[in-house]
């Protein structure tokens, strides 16, 4: 059988978080071909759809709640070669996080999840009781939505679109707090500055560079990312699906990865260079990448070197 | 109009403040093949793998396979505390799993023995990790402590918007030496 080759691993596993092997057995499982075999088809085929089609790497290290037996499972990789570089550079911190993510699993019952979500301003509270806020921002040169997601002894979590009301939110909130961490912090917070919304330097934090400081081996986007600091089920591909749930996500692991990634900055001294990095990026230029308004063609039509047009 | 302040040497300038071992490449015979060695490229890399290096290489003549081999040894003679440094990375990573940069960087990389009979630990990457990534930081701090906004860095390169930039910038004291090329 395919997982009689991964036995000496899921000992591993077993004797790192401390549960036996069975039990590391069901929420454990290998490659590609298990996936089918305990989420179905129709499931692999729908994360794996779309925009999303050749980005084989988000499934791995994250929480599949559709099982055969009934039980949510991690995934862990098998032989891709995608992830060959990440192997020879990460693989301990890709163990660690599976080991780490299915001992979550198993003493949580699932993945983590916001435990209070807001989809309308109506029920948003108005003070924050927390220091920390992580905001996103959804749109390339303008926003159309946003999410935020905070810890007061619940994690809460806020998908909203992009209004009067949503705005004066956000502006409040965002004075009221100490911290505020995004991913790719330069992006947002230009197009928020764009908006009327100016964070101050000294609050802004980028999870993203604590990331590659912490793991320069992997990609810098955020679903890459996320398994190696928390416990989560893949979202991304729920960007047309259910694009609320996927941006209040976005908000909701960003926050959930800044909080260990300020306990590992510090365990591993590299609080100094995060800081000088954070320093450094705020004084480098940013410019939010450009949409195209008009024909993306024009320069070439105009050159007359468009497909076909040679050899009239 | 923008202006270009440079890290003339920060590969030899980085090893002198690593390793405390004293490195004069304007006054060596082959500064370039110096250069490539102390990133831990081999002879092969240096003359035949990589061509792009070749053409690199301004110090002439270029060297055979033996002569490099002869190279080798004297300079390693010359530079003991170097030697003794980079062997103290394979170590270091063997026994820690990561190497720090002065700065406080960390980077994980594969160490192996030198050879069957020799179980020294030799980690020619993390050698490289330091060295490449301490010029770096070095810039990067240098840029924030002189609250100066470049135009766009690159290894060893920074350009900037104006000259009083680039004195803010020079007037920074750091154990890689700046440059303006002419």
């Amino acid at each position: 059988m395919i997982e009689f080759h991964h036995d000496k691993k899921l000992a591993a596993v077993a004797a790192e978080i401390g549960h036996d092997v069975e039990t590391v057995r069901r929420h454990l499982i290998y490659g590609d071909g298990n996936l089918y075999h305990h989420a179905g088809r129709d499931y692999v085929q729908m994360i794996k759809g779309g925009r999303y089609k050749r980005r084989r790497s988000e499934i791995y290290g994250y929480v599949h709640r559709k099982s055969s037996n009934g039980e949510p499972f991690v995934l862990a990789t098998d032989e891709d070669p995608k992830l060959a570089y990440a192997r020879r550079y990460g693989s301990k911190a890709l163990v660690e996080s599976y080991a780490r993510n299915v001992k979550y699993v198993i003493e949580n019952g699932g993945p983590m999840v916001p435990d209070v979500e807001y989809y309308d301003t109506k029920t948003v509270p108005l003070t924050l009781n927390t220091d920390t806020l992580a905001v996103d921002t959804e749109g390339r040169d303008r926003i159309f939505r946003f999410s935020a997601s905070w810890f007061d002894g619940l994690w809460h979590a806020v998908s909203l679109p992009w209004n009067a009301v949503s705005h004066a939110w956000l502006k409040r909130v965002v004075g009221q707090v100490e911290h505020v961490a995004f991913w790719m912090a330069s992006h947002d917070v230009a197009l928020l500055a764009k908006e009327g919304i100016t964070v101050p330097d000294e609050k802004v934090h980028d999870a993203m560079h604590a990331h590659q400081i912490l793991n320069p081996w992997c990609r810098r986007a955020l679903s890459y990312a996320a398994p190696l600091y928390g416990c989560f089920e893949p979202w991304k591909y729920k960007w047309e699906l259910d694009s609320e749930a996927y941006s209040m996500m976005d908000a909701f692991v960003t926050a959930r990865l800044w909080e260990r990634m300020k306990t590992l900055l510090v365990e591993t001294r590299q609080r100094n260079v995060y800081l000088t990095e954070r320093e450094f990026q705020r004084l480098m230029p940013f410019e939010p990448k450009p949409t195209w308004e008009k024909d993306e063609n024009e320069v070439t039509k105009a050159a007359g070197m468009v497909e076909g047009e040679l050899w009239q | 109009m923008a202006v270009i302040v440079r890290q003339a040497w920060p590969v030899h300038d980085a090893a002198t403040w690593v390793s405390g071992q004293q490195f004069e490449p304007e006054e060596t015979d082959l500064p370039c093949v110096e250069f490539y060695h102390l990133l831990g490229f081999g002879k092969q890399q240096i003359y035949k793998g990589a061509s792009q290096y070749r053409n690199h290489l301004r110090c002439k003549p270029v060297l055979t396979f033996a002569e490099h081999n002869e190279w080798v040894e004297v300079w390693e003679q010359r530079h003991p505390h170097y030697v003794r440094w980079s062997e103290g990375i394979g170590t270091q990573m063997h026994r820690d799993g990561f190497v720090a940069n002065p700065y406080g960087r960390r980077g994980s990389f594969y160490s192996k023995p030198r050879s069957k009979t020799d179980a020294t630990r030799v980690c020619s990457e993390g050698v490289r990790f330091v060295l490449l990534s301490t010029a770096v930081d070095c810039m990067k701090d240098a840029i924030v402590q002189a609250s100066v906004a470049p135009i766009g860095i690159s290894f060893g390169q920074i350009k900037l918007r104006s000259q009083e930039d680039a004195d803010r910038l020079l007037a920074i004291e750091t154990p890689v030496r700046w440059d303006t090329p002419q």
